[in-house]
């Protein structure tokens, strides 16, 4: 895949401005900091997927560079089966007597669950492979009890009672930028990267409002570019979009 | 283009027959006349790239970079290595008093110069790892480099080449010729013919004055 170097933006950017290599390193902070900035919204490769344990007393532990979740999912087969987020799981420790982890008892029972099938993702005749409920049951509320939450005090995803897996799989945003290796970007974000460090540079030396709005809107148009090339939607895209919502409409 | 002796010369000429043309002894001493061209040339070449950056335009005359070689030493105490400025450069924003410095077999591809003020500030932040290059800053007569470079895993270098800004007198004879473009000289030699008849004006005073009290 074809990739740009944050050192040859920033290189650009000074033979742009007819600068010597003195201003390198204060380019290259904002140059740093655009591409962190831009990595919060947009896939800058800095979206990774790994496979945690669950621990004994339901949790799973995330790892050091995690900034948000994207999904947790259960693995089915080739696919990865989404779980659901349940914002009033408890994130408190619950202990036994001897002060050990344990998880919380379940209010609910999952054992006399008719639809334990599909509230568990567990790939039932009532769900497609991607976790949607189909045929009668379609458009119907989830109940799921398989669930999660981000325990951001602990840095730990908890899970609902119901969990009965061994191992998930999280996929999760982390910073694009890079300290151990020489940070690489698409090509596309070359022109923003560039008119953030014009922008800024301007600001640092004390420029007038006037050169300092005309930078700013130069950057405000290279971000815009730039969100329009990364999202980009093609006519088949739209279509294909059109006719899968078509494909899965009620049935009684 | 003009050497130390033609310059110190025509100095000396024009202050004994325009400027002090009524004093006794019409010859100044020609040492004396070298010392001033020497801090002359460099106050001039500070003014002259203070005013090119005043106009926006961010460059050095490069006739004026001189070219050494020096040995590195490791401190590996700290992590880092340095060498001792063979002159001291001139006072520039962001140091570029000091040009360029580049390891001896990689003259292209030169260490990212840091400024002074920006190393202490920047420890810990992204921009540190400076994108897995080695940068150099200046501390009093050292330049350190944020990596130990004598070490193999970054490039076993043992010397480097330094461009410094600097008019170094102790380099260049007499008859040498001097580093400075050809539009400066003129400059040059009012600078010095201005300190000189300054002086004498002063020395003049205060002999009358004391003279007036006696």
């Amino acid at each position: 895949m074809k990739t740009k170097s944050l050192n040859t933006i920033v290189r650009e950017a000074l033979l742009d401005n007819n600068l010597p290599l003195h201003y390198y390193s204060r380019y290259l902070h904002h140059g740093l900091r655009i591409v962190d900035e831009l990595s919060m919204d947009f896939d800058m490769g800095n979206i990774k997927m790994i496979e945690l344990d669950v621990t004994s007393y339901q949790r799973a532990i995330l790892p050091a560079d995690f900034v948000d979740f994207i999904d947790v999912s259960a693995k089915h087969g080739e696919r990865l089966l989404p779980m659901e987020r349940e914002r009033t799981l408890n994130k408190n420790y619950n202990y036994d007597e001897s002060g050990n982890k344990i998880p919380f008892i379940s209010g609910l029972s999952v054992n006399y669950d008719a639809e334990i099938n599909y509230n568990l993702i567990s790939g039932s005749n009532n769900m497609n492979t991607r976790g949607e409920l189909v045929g009668r049951y379609y458009g119907r509320k989830r109940a799921p009890k398989l669930t999660f939450d981000i325990d951001t005090k602990n840095s730990e995803i908890v899970f609902s009672n119901g969990m009965i897996l061994s191992k998930v799989t999280l996929t999760y945003i982390t910073s694009a930028v890079s300290r151990s290796s020489a940070n690489l970007v698409t090509p596309y974000a070359t022109d923003v990267v560039v008119s953030y460090i014009n922008m800024m540079a301007a600001k640092a030396e004390n420029s007038t409002l006037g050169k300092y709005q005309l930078l700013k809107q130069d950057f405000d148009n290279a971000r815009r570019k730039f969100r329009a090339r990364m999202n980009a939607m093609d006519y088949a895209e739209i279509i294909g979009s059109i006719r899968n919502g078509i494909y899965g409409s009620l049935k009684n | 283009m003009s050497t130390k002796n033609i310059l110190a010369e025509q100095i000396q000429r024009l202050y004994a027959r325009f400027i002090d043309k009524d004093n006794v002894s019409d010859v100044i001493d020609l040492r004396e006349i070298k010392l001033l061209l020497v801090q002359s040339i460099n106050k001039i070449l500070k003014l002259q790239v203070a005013e090119s950056f005043k106009a926006g335009q961010v460059d050095v005359p490069k006739c004026n970079l001189l070219e050494y070689t020096c040995a590195v030493t490791s401190e590996s105490g700290n992590n880092r290595s340095y060498i001792t400025l063979p002159a001291i450069p001139l006072t520039l924003p962001l140091d570029m008093g000091i040009w360029s410095i580049a390891a001896s077999n990689a003259a292209l591809t030169p260490y990212i110069p840091i400024p002074a003020q920006d190393i202490i500030v920047f420890q810990g932040t992204n921009v540190a790892a400076l994108e897995q290059q080695i940068g150099y800053y200046i501390q009093g007569k050292k330049i350190y480099f944020t990596k130990d470079i004598t070490l193999s895993a970054n490039g076993s270098i043992t010397s480097v080449i330094v461009n410094l800004l600097v008019s170094d007198f102790s380099q260049i004879g007499d008859n040498d010729l001097l580093p400075i473009s050809p539009e400066v000289e003129a400059v040059v030699i009012e600078d010095v013919l201005t300190a000189i008849s300054g002086g004498k004006v002063a020395q003049i005073e205060l002999q009358s004055k004391q003279s007036q009290q006696q």
